[in-house]
């Protein structure tokens, strides 16, 4: 076993071993990867991030700030909730009937 | 060698006493049964009253009244079908060539440059979320990001530079739908490569580094051909299920501005749905069905299926 691991370094042993020059290549390529993957994987964590916001605001600031918070949104977690004419009952039953499929 | 093992197992069997080729039979129907009762139910029986129907003037009286070929007729005659076909064709192209370069993106940088496998996994299940998430919650965060009011996102933005509010949908609706389709398909591409990825022996990888080779050249010359079989699953798959979608579209733009985001599967719907017009949405339906099984055939062809069948040089 040991000796399979001084045949097979990891690949930051490899990277350690190359001339500087082409290890920062290497990190700046790195940085790159990173930055890439954020830039792209952002407007998703923002779209989640809004629908949050919305969910326990009256109000919001620039489409995304909440000014008031609220959890009146969420009441359908601990009561009956009443939209119209319509009253829904409660989650739970619902919730207990999907859980189960 | 298989033709030799075949006339042993038939001799066995015709030998075999009636008891036992019962249970051999009952093995059989125990194993295959529930495969072969799935696909007749939900394959094959719908495809064959789809073609039945688009035979039909079946309309909101519900009556089978057989009418030949008038469906087909009226199809190829009428002026909206070569802007559907054109959208369509847009439509799965340019989603399917996101779907899997966007997802092979994804894969690679969360499997292969991020080394860190918690990092990985972070982006990995933000990609996630998007496929986790009803179709409805989905389109209404889309909806968010590019309303045409000042709240929208994207308009936000611009006013922060100082340009006006666009009504991004009803200008460039082709170009949406194709990024919301994009987004929810990219992540199903990353996920099938990722692990694909990640079932190349690290020892080859490890001998390409040392032997100088840089991380373009790994990517082309090692990951890539080695992904062939993924790649032409994801690409046939994508291709299909395309063609037949339409849930994204009709929840988006419902099709709109003026068919400029119709597709021919939401146009199938619209005519037996919304018209009720039910013979003529199967001939429609049936049309997309057999542009995919000839697709299907197209592409095992060029992607050199049964040669992919081989098995793997790779650990061997």
């Amino acid at each position: 076993m040991g000796a399979q691991e001084t045949l097979a370094p990891t690949s930051a042993e490899i990277i350690a071993r190359v001339p500087l020059g082409e290890r920062i290549r290497i990190r700046v390529g790195r940085f790159l990867a990173y930055a890439l993957i954020t830039l792209v994987s952002v407007p998703i964590v923002v779209m989640y991030v809004w629908l949050f916001m919305q969910s326990v605001s009256t109000r919001v600031l620039l489409g995304f700030i909440p000014e008031h918070i609220t959890f009146e949104n969420w009441r359908f977690l601990w009561s009956k909730v009443t939209i119209g004419a319509r009253t829904y009952s409660s989650i739970w039953p619902v919730s207990r009937s999907w859980s189960f499929w | 060698m298989t033709s030799e093992v075949t006339t042993i197992e038939t001799l066995q069997e015709s030998t075999a006493s009636l008891p036992a080729r019962l249970r051999s039979w009952a093995a059989y129907a125990v194993f295959l049964g529930p495969f072969l009762f799935l696909v007749t139910t939900y394959f094959f029986l719908p495809v064959i009253l789809t073609t039945a129907l688009s035979f039909t003037g079946m309309d909101s009286k519900m009556q089978w009244e057989f009418v030949g070929l008038e469906n087909f007729r009226r199809l190829f005659s009428d002026p909206i079908i070569p802007k559907i076909a054109r959208n369509t064709l847009i439509y799965v192209v340019f989603t399917c060539l996101f779907n899997v370069a966007f997802g092979f993106i994804l894969a690679l940088l969360t499997t292969y440059f991020v080394e860190h496998e918690n990092v990985g996994l972070v982006f990995r299940s933000v990609w996630l979320l998007p496929r986790m998430t009803p179709p409805v919650i989905y389109v209404l965060m889309w909806q968010w990001f590019v309303s045409p009011t000042e709240v929208g996102l994207i308009n936000q933005i611009r006013q922060a530079f100082g340009m006006s509010p666009q009504a991004w949908l009803a200008r460039h609706p082709m170009p949406i739908v194709i990024l919301v389709n994009g987004v929810i398909g990219a992540s199903f591409g990353m996920i099938v490569f990722s692990a694909a990825i990640k079932s190349i022996p690290v020892d080859l990888i490890r001998a390409a580094r040392v032997d100088g080779a840089s991380d373009l050249a790994i990517v082309r010359r090692l990951i890539i051909p080695l992904l062939k079989w993924p790649i032409m699953f994801l690409t046939i798959w994508q291709t299909l299920s395309l063609l037949a979608s339409y849930d994204y579209i009709l929840l988006l733009t419902d099709g709109g501005p003026f068919y400029k985001s119709e597709v021919w599967a939401l146009n199938a719907y619209h005519r037996a749905f919304s018209s009720l017009q039910f013979g003529y949405g199967a001939s429609i339906a049936l049309v997309l069905v057999i542009v995919g099984i000839l697709l299907t055939m197209i592409m095992l062809r060029l992607f050199g299926f049964e040669r992919m069948m081989e098995p793997t040089k790779v650990g061997a």
